[in-house]
């Protein structure tokens, strides 16, 4: 979780200048003409236009072969459509109840007949992982989108309208960057008491000051922006040129950066399942289930090793995906 | 200097007194107060009744605000209130929890500087396109695994498989060494992963190549050039990642059942005892802003393009000089009128 | 030139190719070139022709995605193209110093100029600690930079551009490599800086006879600067020969075509002026007094700082008015309050004999239906997600002009305007090339009809060739639709083609004003005639150029 955090507060850049324009006098690396600056972009305009003689293909056809060369994020690709699948029809993946076992077949190691083994009460480790998927799921979405939208809501506003209400809100903000998130959580969790969508809700609150804080670093980078200004000049609405031009433009990051949190919500969400604040037991949440396994581990591994290598594959599958919607070298966005 | 440092201080002081009005906010403001939660519920056999008389014991009956003053007073005074479930000083209760604490975490910090910091320079210097290609895929590794299985993964290994540390408990320096690498997995990965972001950045700056065309080898414009600049991003998150170290001491500490402020923290709340929960947070906060602090004074050390004190004297204006350079007016101006680039943003 | 004449630099058929996603692109093809001692050679040619990518090779320093594919780059009897990276290291700074393009991002940020000057010393073993730091102020000094003792205890944000350009040059120089290598050493700069600059270069390597590979995009810096030009394009060396050679008499079409687009070599008007407007009539913008003051930042000590101090000027309807100055002249800022993009501090904006300074609300949207306005950067002034029949549309959706089909249609004529083809109109901007895309910035400012355009160095982003054509293009429009333009630029090549009248600037305040021509001829300002002097090109009298008689700004 606080990995994430300051992932994203060391991608936040410098600050964008709050008066609405800075004369090239103050600006120490204006340089003196675009000619300059705009030299690769003209590169890349000679470039195209020697491509005419390479051979093109469709749009489509390109993608695809780029994710063939990929195989990390196809294999991210396959992973998050089983995880999927297990979230929202788990008997598909293993018909068998999690919830029962037999006893006579307690703590057995992994085998063909049980994939991950069998725990201290012989029931089937895999089924187990398979319908806790959806707790943990479940709990890991609702977090990103709380966070998201009160985060994006505030980031906007402040972005947007600027002044007064922006240096509030970021002093706020700060504020809130001061309590490292688990800590920020585990007061909600006193609060709120135990339980999945209280974990969810933490999770997510905890998050806000981050995600406002891209938001709205990327408004302002958008706002600032030659192009809303010629809106602006050409006569358009502030809303038209908030609507059509910050928030498309400004999406973007955001939805890289949903894909980045939900892997951080689901470390999130299992450790505090871990410590016990989430659904109390029999329900297989993944945090859970290695807590599970804790008492058994000189005897049997399986337990807690493969429920976390579950979790392993998931969050580095949410990161392998933001990272290729945030168009990786090779990909365009 | 001493305008600047005395700004930061007002500035660090007001955050601390903010986090603390936060966390007041989140643990009394909300819905259910520390006596009906610890209390209260379908199960409790307290009345009504005696619910009141505890509250009032505790100053719960009075409104929020006054509520809030009188202990804050407390808390300048260095009170945080009683444990609701030991009875035990608040302050007491970190004070004894801290030493642990800081022992692994100041062990995990210096792992993960080591780790991190090395793993981002040898991966962005090495000329073999697979050692860097598998040196940069590690720190994305690193961050995605739970630091609650890590830690069970190295006790199964390192004190069941070959015993060499032991898996639990407070004694002695073997057994803060686990606690201190799980500690250290999550930290050195995101310096890793910054670090190396940056310096891939920076060696593709302008400037490298000016060291370049001088003739410098690879080593020093890496070291000399490259690294001090992709550096100074990565140093603006270290209160991040110091924060980040706390709160990983919550999960790490109850993994090895060490004591500490993070198995204090699991503890109290899990019986929801909310005073120690308001004195662990401030103790986080107060870290933070302290690592901040530090950072602030040493970082226009580090860049002089920030301008600490009162204007920096700038270069003397253009004494009439034998070739004609009445021009570089604008030139002259544009100095005078420079302004010191934040790096990082505020904070 | 210089009798002396040890060959130090010969490429031979260099080949060197770019691997990019859809293929290998070969930017450089069999380009052969030499360089003798004492002499500047000028590569010249345009964006992706290849010239920068031939400098990069000569010291070796390409892209990693760059090639060299074939060819021999003969550095004094070492060849670089196969050199290996230890080798490399004892040439590079020690028989060949490079100035890059940008000096503002060339210097380390974090340490002392001196240190980074010394360093060259210190790597190749030519001094200790203390007599480096010494050689390195002398070097500074030599590279003219005023009280040499204290730059070097300087960092480089303390400094200005052109300063920084001259620590890169002492940088280059100090250790007195046998070549220079300068990529576009003084693109970023103000022409008066520039000149200064090329100036103190010139001088700096004649007196060493140093032989200096110059890539430049300007015909008129290489006119001036070279004692042998080699044009440039698409890869390949399209024509070599002396500067009377190659302006005076070009063989190639290319050749025509480079020196017919330079604005400074040509001189000539591009269009022909508009008759003369009756006196009277109402301007079309007029601008009193203006003053705006910027608030400086707290950190930096406070104050303001004026960016246009009583600026006052009138554009008659029809005309072309250019606001001229360097960098921080205040031009830019003086166009966007005219504009009302920026409240004034104090003065007056008329717009048709109307008073606007203080217009808000909705008046004020209306009024940007008269004004429009086309930014100098084309890469940036579009919105990325948007069709271009979208962005073109923009305006005209803003005033609710039409209904959808109406503006389709309107979208598709003024594509046509601006010579685009239809099939433009689908596309979005990524897919269009600089100069395209100026078209398209244009096609939206002429949406919605507007008396007036703005047009903030619309063409100083561009190519000289494509730049013609976007001259070309606005006096066109200009003649047909009766438009007037306040034409915001730098570069008085450029304005003298398409101004009427012209303001000149200078630290916000407006120097001197009046008839292009007029005050082409007969500057009255001193700092007016520094500028035209400084315009590259007008050093070198050409014999026979098509361009030559029509050069009169010259001194």
């Amino acid at each position: 979780m606080s990995s994430l955090d300051a992932l994203r507060a060391a991608e936040r850049g410098p600050q964008q200048p709050t008066e609405e324009f800075v004369p090239t006098a103050l600006d120490p690396d204006a340089r003196a003409d675009a000619f300059a600056a705009t030299a690769t972009d003209r590169f890349a305009d000679a470039v195209l236009e020697r491509e005419d003689d390479l051979v093109h293909r469709g749009p489509w056809r390109t993608r695809l072969e780029e994710l063939v060369r990929k195989p990390g994020l196809l294999l991210a690709l396959a992973w998050s459509l089983a995880v999927l699948v297990a979230a929202f029809a788990p008997s598909l993946l293993a018909p068998g109840d999690p919830l029962s076992g037999v006893p006579a077949d307690k703590l057995q190691p992994p085998s063909a007949e049980h994939w991950f083994g069998t725990d201290q009460l012989g029931r089937d480790l895999y089924t187990r992982v398979v319908h806790g998927t959806q707790l943990t799921l479940e709990a890991a979405l609702t977090a990103v989108l709380v966070g998201l939208v009160v985060g994006a809501v505030i980031g906007l506003v402040a972005g947007f309208v600027g002044g007064v209400v922006d240096d509030v809100a970021m002093r706020v903000v700060d504020v809130l960057l001061s309590i490292p998130a688990l800590l920020l959580s585990l007061a909600l969790i006193t609060v709120l008491g135990f339980g999945t969508i209280n974990v969810a809700i933490a999770v997510g609150l905890a998050n806000v000051a981050s995600v406002s804080r891209i938001m709205r670093s990327e408004v302002l980078r958008v706002r600032t922006s030659t192009f809303v200004e010629a809106s602006h000049a050409g006569g358009s609405r502030w809303w038209t040129t908030l609507g059509q031009h910050v928030l498309p433009n400004a999406a973007g990051p955001v939805v890289v950066l949903a894909a980045l949190e939900l892997g951080g919500a689901v470390l999130a969400v299992s450790s505090l399942s871990f410590l016990g604040y989430g659904e109390p037991p029999p329900a297989p949440e993944w945090g859970a289930l290695v807590a599970g396994g804790r008492d058994y581990l000189s005897t049997s591994w399986w337990l807690t090793t493969l429920p976390g290598l579950t979790i392993v594959a998931t969050v580095l599958a949410a990161g392998r995906i933001s990272r290729a919607l945030d168009g990786d070298p090779g990909s365009n966005r | 200097m001493t305008r600047y440092l005395l700004r930061r201080l007002a500035l660090a002081a007001g955050v601390l007194l903010a986090a603390y009005t936060v966390t007041f906010l989140v643990l009394y403001a909300l819905p259910g107060d520390p006596v009906s939660i610890m209390y209260g519920g379908e199960s409790s056999d307290v009345t009504p009744d005696q619910l009141d008389a505890l509250r009032a014991e505790h100053g719960l009956d009075q409104p929020l605000v006054v509520q809030y003053l009188t202990q804050l007073g407390h808390a300048l005074r260095g009170d945080l209130g009683d444990s609701v479930v030991s009875g035990q000083p608040v302050t007491q209760l970190l004070g004894s929890a801290l030493p642990p604490t800081a022992q692994i975490a100041g062990l995990a910090l210096l792992v993960a500087v080591l780790a991190g910091g090395s793993l981002a320079v040898v991966a962005t210097a090495t000329r073999s396109r697979r050692l860097s290609g598998f040196l940069l895929s590690l720190p994305p590794l690193g961050v995605a695994i739970p630091s609650f299985w890590f830690g069970l993964t190295l006790v199964q290994w390192f004190s069941f498989q070959i015993p060499l540390f032991p898996a639990l408990g407070n004694q002695g320096f073997a057994s803060a060494v686990l606690p201190a690498v799980t500690l250290a997995l999550p930290t050195s990965a995101l310096i890793a992963q910054m670090l190396s972001r940056s310096l891939l950045h920076t060696l593709r700056e302008p400037y490298v190549d000016t060291a370049l065309a001088k003739g410098a080898g690879r080593a020093r414009v890496h070291l000399r050039h490259a690294l001090r600049n992709a550096a100074l991003p990565a140093l603006t998150v270290t209160g991040l990642v110091v924060g980040g170290l706390l709160s990983g001491a919550v999960v790490t500490e109850t993994v090895f059942s060490r004591a500490g402020i993070g198995r204090l923290t699991a503890t109290s709340v899990s019986a929801q005892d909310i005073p120690v929960v308001q004195g662990v947070v401030l103790v986080a906060a107060t870290v933070y802003v302290l690592v901040n602090l530090l950072i602030d004074v040493i970082y226009p050390l580090l860049d002089p393009r920030i301008v600490t004190g009162a204007r920096r004297r700038v270069a003397p204006p253009t004494a009439p000089s034998p070739s004609p350079t009445q021009a570089h007016g604008s030139d002259a101006d544009q100095a005078a009128a420079r302004v010191a680039v934040p790096a990082g943003g505020t904070r | 030139m210089t009798a002396a004449s040890d060959r130090l630099l010969t490429v031979a058929d260099l080949a060197v190719t770019y691997r990019t996603r859809h293929g290998d692109v070969r930017a450089v093809r069999d380009v052969s070139l030499h360089v003798d001692s004492g002499e500047t050679v000028a590569v010249v040619g345009e964006s992706g022709s290849g010239k920068s990518t031939t400098a990069a090779a000569v010291v070796r320093l390409l892209a990693p995605a760059a090639r060299i594919e074939r060819g021999t780059i003969d550095l004094l009897g070492r060849d670089v193209a196969s050199a290996s990276q230890r080798e490399l290291q004892a040439v590079r700074g020690l028989l060949v110093g490079l100035v890059p393009q940008d000096p503002t991002v060339s210097l380390n940020p974090v340490k002392r100029i001196g240190e980074q000057v010394a360093e060259v010393l210190r790597i190749h073993g030519l001094a200790d600690r203390r007599v480096a730091a010494v050689e390195a102020v002398e070097a500074l000094r030599r590279a003219g930079l005023s009280d040499p003792e204290i730059r070097a205890r300087q960092y480089p944000h303390e400094l200005s551009g052109g300063m920084r350009q001259r620590v890169l040059i002492a940088i280059a120089l100090v250790a007195k490599p046998r070549l220079l290598v300068a990529d576009e050493p003084t693109s970023a700069l103000d022409v008066t800086v520039q000149r200064q600059i090329l100036d103190h270069l010139d001088e700096l390597t004649s007196q060493t006879s140093t032989g200096v590979l110059l890539i430049t995009h300007d015909l008129g810096v290489a006119a001036d600067r070279a004692d042998r030009i080699v044009v440039m394009s698409r890869g390949r060396v399209v024509e070599t020969g002396t500067p009377d050679e190659v302006l005076g008499a070009p063989r190639e079409a290319y050749t025509k075509a480079l020196l017919a687009a330079a604005p400074s070599l040509r001189g000539a008007r591009r269009t022909p002026v508009a008759s003369a407007p009756a006196a009277d009539a109402p301007a079309a913008l007029e601008v009193r007094g203006l003053v705006k003051d910027f608030p400086l930042p707290r950190s930096g000590g406070g104050g303001t700082l004026r960016a246009v101090d009583d600026v006052s000027f009138r554009v008659a309807r029809g005309r072309t008015l250019a606001l001229v100055g360097e960098s921080g002249s205040g031009k830019s800022t003086t166009a966007r309050l005219a504009l009302r993009l920026a409240e004034p501090t104090a003065g007056q904006v008329l717009v048709g004999g109307d008073d606007v300074s203080h217009t808000r609300g909705s008046a004020l949207r209306a009024l940007r239906r008269q004004m429009q306005v086309v930014y100098q950067n084309p890469y940036s002034s579009l919105d990325p997600r948007w069709t271009v029949e979208r962005i073109v549309a923009e305006p005209l959706r803003a005033f609710g002009v039409g209904d959808r089909r109406e503006r389709a249609a309107r979208a598709a004529e003024l594509a046509e305007l601006v010579a685009l083809p239809a099939s433009v109109l689908r596309r979005r901007p990524a897919e269009l090339s600089g100069g395209q895309r100026q078209r398209v910035a244009i096609a939206r400012a002429l949406s919605v009809r507007p008396d007036l355009v703005v047009l903030d160095e619309p063409v100083s982003a561009l190519d000289v060739s494509v730049q013609a054509q976007i001259l070309d293009l606005l006096g066109e429009l200009q003649r047909e639709l009766g438009v007037t333009y306040l034409f915001i630029s730098h570069d008085l090549a450029v304005v003298r083609q398409v101004a009427h009248e012209v303001v000149v600037l200078q630290h916000g305040r407006v120097v001197e004003s009046g008839d292009v021509e007029h005050v082409f001829a007969s500057p009255q300002h001193a700092y007016t005639a520094e500028l035209l002097a400084a315009i590259p090109g007008t050093h070198r009298p050409l014999a026979g150029t098509a361009a030559g008689p029509a050069r009169g700004g010259e001194r």
